[in-house]
Parts: C-alpha cells; sequence; structure tokens
C-alpha cells in the first residue's frame, strides 16, 4: 500500500508540473477526470507489476466524451424471497440469494474497532444484480428507483432496497458508491419462483421506461407519480396497522379523484374503481364492502380519531386494499400510454350505466396484462 | 468496493441526485462550448496525450522508486460477519459462531445472529 498522502506529494511535486499533465487538463478540463486517471495510473506504477493503461485511456475518453457505460450495481433488497438460488431474470438481471462472501466484510485492521460504528442496519431477503448502460451516475439511481416500482407492482410486498452499490468503469468521483439508510421492516413479502421469471421480464420490459421516479428529468409531480408513492407508502408503512391501509386508500384517491371532485369523495371512489377493476374480474360486491371499510379507516386515521378494529383484521384488510392499489396502478400506467385520465374517468362513470360503454371500457382493457385477478 | 463505499441517509439521496444532475447539465453545456467539441473530434489526440501522460507519469515513478523515495507499506486486512447486515433468507448462513442458534427478532422474518 502506498499512503495516499505520500501519492498526493508525489502527484504534486513531479506529475503537476509535466507539460503533458498541463496539456491534458487543458483538453479534459474537469479535475475529478484528470486526477482520477492519474491517481489511478501512479498507484498502479507503484504498486503492481504491470498496467493497463490502454484501459485507462479508453475509460477516461468515455468519460469526458460521455459515452455510455455499463454499470455494475448489487441490491440489497427486502419484501422479496426466492424459491431457489438464483434466479435469472434476463441477460443483465438476476436475483439471488446471499451467500456467506455477501454476508462478510474487509477491513483494514487499524479500522477494526470502530469500522462498524456508523454502519446502518441492513435488513434484507434476496440481493439484485444486474448491469446497467448509462451515461449519468444518476440515471443508475434513477434505474434503481424503477427497478423497486415494478417489483413492488409486480405484486404485494414490502419492497425496499436498504442498501445498494453501484461500480461504474470510470473516473468520475461517484464510479463506486453506495447509498443506504432506508431501514424499514415491511409488512409483506413474496416468493419468485424460476416460473415467475419470465412474466417479470416482459413486465420489466413493458413499464420501466414509463414507471415514475424521482430522478425523472423533467422532476414534474403527477396523479400517477403520487399514486406510485402512496401505494409504495402503504407497503413499507412503519406506523400502527391503519397506517397502510390509509396510504393505499391514498393512492387510489390519487388515481380516481381529481382537483375538481370535492363532494361524495367517498362514493365516486367507490364507483369508479369498481367500474374499472370488474373489466379484470375482480368481484364488485366484495370490492364495495372493503372500499367502504377502508376510506372509513383512511379517514378516521388522517384525522386522529380512534380506531376500534383489530389488528389481524386491518391486516387482511390491507391485503386487499393494497391488491386494488397495485393492479390500479399497473392498469393506470398502460391506460395513460394512449388515453387522458379525464376520458378514462368519464368512461369510468358512464360504463355504469351504459352497456355500450362498459364493453368501449373493456375494449380499452382487453390489451392490458398483469391486471387479471389469479 | 466496501472500504470505498459512502453510506448517505435517504434524506440526502434526493438532494444528492439535484446535485448531480445540476453537475452533469453544467458538464454537457461544457462540451460544447468550441473547444470541448474539438476535443471530441479529436479522440485520438487526447488518446495520445494521455497515453504520453501516463508513461511520463510511469517513469516518473519508476525513477521514484529505484532512488528510494517511494514507500510501499504493508497493509493488513481482517474478514469478518458484517454485522450491519440482518438476513431474513437463511439464518443458518450468518451462522459464524453462535452456540444457541439464531434468534428471532420481532419481524417474523428477520433473524440476526452475532
Amino acid at each position: 500500500m502506498w499512503n495516499w498522502r505520500d501519492v498526493q506529494d508525489f502527484i504534486t511535486n513531479h506529475i503537476v508540473i509535466m507539460p503533458e499533465y498541463t496539456k491534458v487538463k487543458e483538453l479534459v478540463r474537469d479535475e475529478d477526470f484528470v486526477s482520477g486517471f492519474v491517481w489511478r495510473i501512479a498507484y498502479e506504477a507503484a504498486t503492481l507489476e504491470t498496467i493497463d493503461a490502454d484501459h485507462h485511456v479508453r475509460v477516461l475518453i468515455n468519460d469526458v466524451c460521455g459515452r455510455v457505460q455499463p454499470a455494475k450495481t448489487k441490491v440489497w433488497l427486502t419484501g422479496i424471497t426466492l424459491s431457489e438460488d438464483e434466479i435469472h431474470i434476463s441477460a443483465s438481471l438476476t436475483l439471488r440469494r446471499s451467500t456467506r462472501l455477501d454476508m462478510q466484510e474487509k477491513i483494514r485492521i487499524q479500522d477494526l474497532h470502530h469500522s462498524h460504528g456508523f454502519k446502518s442496519r441492513v435488513h434484507f431477503s434476496c440481493i439484485a444484480e444486474f448491469s446497467v448502460p448509462a451515461s449519468r451516475p444518476f440515471e443508475h439511481q434513477r434505474y434503481v428507483d424503477q427497478l423497486l416500482t415494478v417489483l413492488q407492482l409486480f405484486r404485494l410486498g414490502s419492497v425496499s432496497a436498504p442498501r445498494y452499490e453501484i461500480q461504474v468503469d470510470s473516473f468520475s468521483a461517484l464510479s463506486t458508491v453506495g447509498f443506504g439508510g432506508l431501514d424499514r421492516i415491511g409488512r409483506l413479502a413474496y416468493e419468485i419462483s424460476k416460473e415467475d421469471a419470465p412474466k417479470l421480464k416482459h413486465m420489466l420490459e413493458m413499464l420501466m421506461p414509463m414507471v415514475p421516479t424521482i430522478y425523472s428529468t423533467d422532476g414534474k409531480q403527477t396523479f400517477l407519480s403520487s399514486a406510485v408513492h402512496w401505494y409504495s407508502e402503504s407497503l413499507l408503512a412503519i406506523g400502527p396497522p391503519e397506517a397502510p391501509v390509509a396510504f393505499a386508500v391514498a393512492a387510489l384517491e390519487a388515481l380516481f379523484l381529481g382537483a375538481e371532485t370535492t363532494t361524495e369523495v367517498s362514493y365516486r371512489l367507490q364507483q369508479r374503481v369498481i367500474s374499472l377493476l370488474r373489466c379484470f374480474g375482480w368481484p364488485t360486491l366484495e370490492m364495495k364492502k372493503d372500499l367502504t371499510a377502508t376510506y372509513g379507516i383512511r379517514s378516521k386515521y388522517f384525522h386522529g380519531a380512534e380506531q376500534r378494529k383489530k389488528a389481524e383484521d386491518l391486516k387482511a384488510l390491507f391485503v386487499r386494499i393494497g391488491e386494488y392499489a397495485r393492479v390500479s396502478c399497473l392498469v393506470w400506467l398502460l391506460l395513460l400510454a394512449t388515453h387522458k385520465k379525464d376520458e378514462v374517468l368519464e368512461l369510468l362513470e358512464n360504463a355504469l350505466l351504459d352497456g355500450d360503454t362498459f364493453i368501449r371500457l373493456k375494449e380499452w382493457c382487453n390489451p392490458i396484462a398483469f391486471a387479471t385477478r389469479l | 468496493m466496501r472500504g470505498l463505499t459512502r453510506v448517505i441517509s435517504p434524506g440526502d439521496r434526493r438532494r444528492i441526485a439535484a446535485a448531480q444532475k445540476a453537475r452533469w447539465e453544467g458538464r454537457r453545456k461544457a462540451r460544447k462550448t468550441p473547444d470541448s467539441r474539438t476535443m471530441q473530434v479529436n479522440n485520438s489526440n487526447l488518446s495520445d496525450d494521455l497515453h504520453r501522460l501516463a508513461e511520463g507519469i510511469v517513469e516518473a515513478v519508476e525513477q521514484s522508486k529505484a532512488e528510494g523515495r517511494i514507500t510501499l507499506q504493508r497493509q493488513e486486512y481482517v474478514l469478518r460477519p458484517d454485522y450491519s447486515l440482518w438476513y431474513a433468507g437463511d439464518p443458518k448462513l450468518a451462522n459464524f459462531e453462535v452456540k444457541n442458534g439464531p434468534k428471532r427478532c420481532g419481524t417474523g422474518e428477520t433473524f440476526k445472529t452475532s
């Protein structure tokens, strides 16, 4: 090991004064890139027998030109268990169980007594590994965020990433970075088997480009982004058992109500949810009963009133209302590719009154996969 | 990789994303200036310059090593269980030194071993 202070001194005294350095710095301009390149070459020259300068030059040129570079990403996931050790979802995405190697850490001997002091706990149930081509660091984060949303929509599970690490062949300061700190223990987990892989792959291909994300380039909040946010909150809620129910109802409200709906809110919400989900075989009377009960729970929870329901009943209710929210988010995501929200809402209300309109709604819904009740 | 990993709280995540985005937007604009565009076109020139710089660095390192001005130290590492990880899958996996089996921790799906 070459002490970093000695490396820095060496670079200051021997490299920065070189005319080649000045020329490269004028061309590249980004100090992070040049400094990373110089450090890497100097360190490897001092500590390794051979260095691959060609490779480092290629990487730096890619950085400077903003070319797409594949990143290896490892995500610790909650809310998903696997039926076997490793399941390949696609050519670039693998879900796997943890190995003993994942559970170990390599620590410098002088840091042994304090290295874990500031690390947050990471609850996880499986690991996702994938390679994503991206030209900017935040694109990797966006991919992780969208992947989590699709996994939350695949089935009802408290999917989150308490830690993820991204490694890119780059001299950017963010080429190797870990994110973490979200310590929520979800209430629900679902299992993925080998048979689920093609379905999940298909869903990822369809939904990844369209799921809302906080890393979107325009940064706009839409009713769909609000709905997906509330749905995600319902899966990861850490409050009392009323919280997930209330958040799932909030997701449905974001989808099926608008700024203009100020009266008969609960009634209209019920009608519109039922009108849409019955197209996919969901039982109408059961939905009506659940939506009535959950809207009351949501109101009491948000307004601070006491509830008298048992925790087990609330959990069972959440599983049903969570499913309605999940499927509704999926359907809206796909419907919005071809229709506007107002058009859909109008059709939903009229489809309850008119047979022809119901047939038209069914035609809109027919191409949508994933939403049919199993 | 772990040695370089920074752990960032969720509250900071959005601010970091915004800052990164702004930074990259700045770089993208900078690349549109005439000088930068020339540089993109003349990648082969840049490649030659980088190779010359790399050769210069290697020579300087070799010379300093020969003169005994570079001191390399032996770094020792310890491989141990990562106590921050709580795996809900297979509790036996983290059973490095457990005498009485894994302890259940109330969540119904998470085990901690010590």
